[in-house]
């Protein structure tokens, strides 16, 4: 080991003999502890295996490795490093220079962890640190650690205004791509009902398949809008991502129980570097926008297929509901049971089935929809009638008493003659208006309008009552001439 | 109680009345041979009620009757009196009767040919309720000022003692009330005496069948047919009569306070 400047330089020769792991080198060491020309490495493997290992570098960039089981002629890897060598060669390459820094033991230009240009170094750079560790532990002089630090150089890249639009592209493709694929996945009503057709069960498994390159793809993105992608030669990082943009891609699923599979080809099969990556992307997002429509395009149908469904319920709990209380109700009088009558005839039998059929008959949802609510509207203010027109014809009852006096009538001796006070008012108003306003009633076919009759009708029995009381001569005087109900209902200010 | 004592009093002394007239009768001379005449004629009377007091009432008759169908005037009957109703079931009338009689032959010479008479008279109504039915008895005393129809004969007085049971039946409805048709019955008795009452003391016996109509609670109509056998004005002589009525019944509160006569039980 020679130093220079307080630093590890020229001939580097080490022995562990004894020590574990074990590990002989042989290199030497150029300006900034860059490892230069030929190293030889000697180590165990974890089965006793001797490997003779030989690194060319080159002012700190690693050209080849070779590696051999120690005194046979065998050759267990050889890995050249083919693009380090043309573009060394090439110094003049534009947007590429070489950095004379020394960026540790491992060499690596973005070749990525599981890639055999660094699986090749791994075993020897672990022991070769810690041998380092030690040395500097012996000597309180190396107790700096740059002292003893040897390692390897890096390219810089250029990165250019195109490549970082493409990269803005990946970055934005990549995003929309996530919110999508995020979107999807969260429909609850699509987990459950994913099976609700065939194409609606492959693009949910399509989803769900693509969610899970999803964070891989995204690690890498976040490498290429990094600081340090400027180390990075862009033709090696780019094939990290090729994995996950396949030419085609295959879903497995199960619809019905049978097991299918769907694929979609892309027209960008190859993906060679950033530009291509960026197209194929936006191909990717285009072909999930296209998925994501027909998704939302089929919950929609489930939603209003559910929400039909769920009117359907209810149309049908509400019919038995009211069909319960028809059956149920015995109003004191006829009446009242005939009004009730003909008017659950009218409106359940007749108008709801009129209703029945145009929704029968329908397609559109919005139709469909709107005669469902139309239903319902119907049951339910059905549902609420017959305690009204009972209270009505209670109403008039209690009208009718309150007009009514006992007389004494001194030809048939009856001491109880009953006779009507403001007979004119009350013939008029509590009857024939009564029964035009009955009769308007129960020949209405608009459920809608029935409230409003109803309203009338207390209307009409309030102002009975109030009238009851007040000096009504002159209002009886003029309202015996009035047989239009219009002109009594003026005249009775309803 | 008043009520009990005046039934026992009609019934005693309707057959007081009754047992005299026989009496009467077999002591007469009565020719061998009877003679019947059969003669017909309409009644048309206004009836009216007007409440004055709460247990007081104007009463008033207004009849217009023919004989020979419609073809002669035969009376103009004008009574007028004060009911006073007792109780819830019995009432009291009094008062004055002006009737016009026609000569049943205007023809005859010396006579006139329109002749008023003046009464006054006194009644008692006995109602019974019943579920549907309505019984009234009526006892009327009637003190007759009357004259021939020949010019310048004196009035004379007698007495006329009326015995009249009526029923109403409501027939649409269960009570007689605004708007009921019902079953009208009567016979009513007519008993005479008096110094000019020589042999005929039954003056009349009318029974009547018929139907009513209660418009409102101020007027009521009734119509039907009438029967009446009678003397004809001298022994041995008989008159069936075969009359159609047709009556209006009126009546007002001018009391105007509520019916308060279930308290005069």
């Amino acid at each position: 080991m020679n130093f220079a400047d307080s630093k590890i330089s020229g001939p580097f020769h080490f022995n562990t003999p004894g020590e574990k792991p074990w590990l002989t080198v042989d290199g030497t060491v150029g300006t900034n502890g860059l490892m230069e020309n030929v190293w030889t490495f000697k180590y165990t493997t974890p089965d006793s295996v001797v490997i003779e290992e030989y690194r060319n570098y080159k002012n700190g960039f690693l050209l080849s490795i070779v590696k051999k089981i120690a005194g046979t002629p065998d050759t267990i890897q050889t890995l050249a490093f083919d693009i380090v060598n043309k573009r060394l060669a090439n110094p003049e390459t534009r947007g590429v220079k070489t950095i004379a820094k020394n960026f540790g033991l491992t060499f690596d230009i973005g070749y990525g962890n599981s890639a055999p240009e660094l699986a090749a170094q791994q075993t020897v750079n672990e022991r070769l640190e810690i041998l380092l560790e030690k040395l500097a532990d012996m000597d309180t002089a190396l107790s700096h650690r740059d002292h003893l630090k040897i390692g390897t150089a890096k390219f810089e890249f250029e990165i250019s205004e195109e490549q970082k639009i493409n990269i803005r592209s990946i970055q934005s493709s990549l995003d929309s791509l996530f919110t999508l694929t995020e979107t999807v996945m969260n429909y609850p009503i699509l987990q459950i009902n994913n099976q609700h057709t065939d194409s609606l069960a492959a693009a949910w498994q399509f989803f769900s398949d693509y969610a899970r390159n999803l964070p891989g793809m995204q690690k890498l993105t976040a490498h290429l809008a990094s600081e340090k992608f400027k180390y990075t030669d862009p033709d090696i990082y780019i094939r990290h991502f090729q994995s996950y943009v396949p030419a085609e891609r295959s879903t497995t699923y199960v619809y019905n129980g049978v097991e299918k599979t769907q694929t979609i080809t892309y027209h960008t099969q190859e993906v060679h570097n950033i530009s291509t990556l960026s197209t194929r992307l936006t191909e990717e997002l285009a072909t999930m926008n296209q998925l994501y429509e027909y998704v939302q395009k089929e919950i929609h149908n489930i939603v209003q297929s559910e929400k039909l469904s769920d009117l359907e319920s209810e149309i049908a709990e509400e019919r038995n509901t009211l069909d319960s209380l028809f059956t149920a109700i015995h109003p004191q009088t006829d009446h009242a049971r005939n009004m009730i009558n003909y008017l659950h005839n009218m409106f359940a039998e007749h108008v709801f089935l009129d209703l029945q059929q145009a929704y029968a008959s329908s397609e559109n949802f919005s139709d469909k929809s709107d005669l469902a609510i139309e239903m319902l509207t119907v049951l339910r203010v059905l549902k609420s009638l017959p305690p009204q027109i009972i209270e009505i014809f209670e109403q008039q009852d209690i009208i009718r008493d309150a007009y009514t006096e006992t007389k004494f009538d001194p030809y048939t001796f009856n001491h109880d003659f009953k006779v009507i006070r403001k007979r004119r008012l009350y013939d008029k108003a509590a009857v024939d208006l009564f029964n035009h306003m009955l009769n308007t009633l129960r020949t209405e076919t608009d459920h809608k309008q029935l409230g409003r009759h109803i309203r009338e009708i207390r209307k009409l029995q309030a102002r009975l009552l109030e009238l009851l009381e007040e000096d009504t001569r002159r209002l009886e005087s003029k309202i015996r001439q009035k047989k239009n109900p219009e002109e009594i209902k003026k005249m009775l200010n309803l | 109680m008043i009520y009990s004592l005046m039934k026992r009093l009609i019934f005693f002394g309707g057959l007081t009345v009754i047992l005299l007239t026989h009496a009467c009768l077999y002591a007469q001379d009565l020719p061998r041979e009877k003679e019947f005449r059969n003669s017909s004629g309409l009644w048309l009377g206004l009836y009216t009620k007007y409440r004055i007091k709460e247990k007081l009432f104007y009463y008033g008759e207004y009849h217009l009757r023919t004989r020979n169908g419609i073809e002669d005037m035969a009376q103009i009957y004008l009574r007028f009196g004060i009911s006073y109703l007792h109780t819830k079931y019995f009432e009291i009338t009094g008062g004055i009767v002006n009737p016009y009689y026609w000569a049943p032959d205007p023809t005859r010479p010396n006579i006139d040919k329109v002749v008023p008479q003046y009464h006054t008279w006194e009644q008692l109504i006995f109602f019974t309720p019943f579920e549907r039915l309505k019984l009234y008895h009526q006892i009327r005393i009637e003190q007759r000022w009357k004259r021939d129809y020949t010019s310048g004969s004196p009035y004379e007085l007698d007495h006329r003692f009326r015995y009249k049971i009526s029923a109403y039946y409501p027939l649409n409805r269960h009570r007689l009330e605004i708007g009921t048709i019902f079953g009208s019955f009567y016979e009513e008795i007519f008993i005479q005496a008096g110094k000019p009452v020589i042999y005929n003391h039954l003056e009349d016996n009318r029974i009547f069948l018929g139907f009513g109509y209660i418009l409102n609670e101020s007027i009521q109509f009734q119509t039907g047919y009438m029967y009446t056998f009678r003397h004809d004005g001298a022994p041995n002589k008989y008159e069936n009569r075969y009359i159609v009525r047709f009556s209006v019944f009126h009546n007002l509160d001018f009391f105007k306070g509520k019916s308060s006569t279930e308290d005069t039980h």
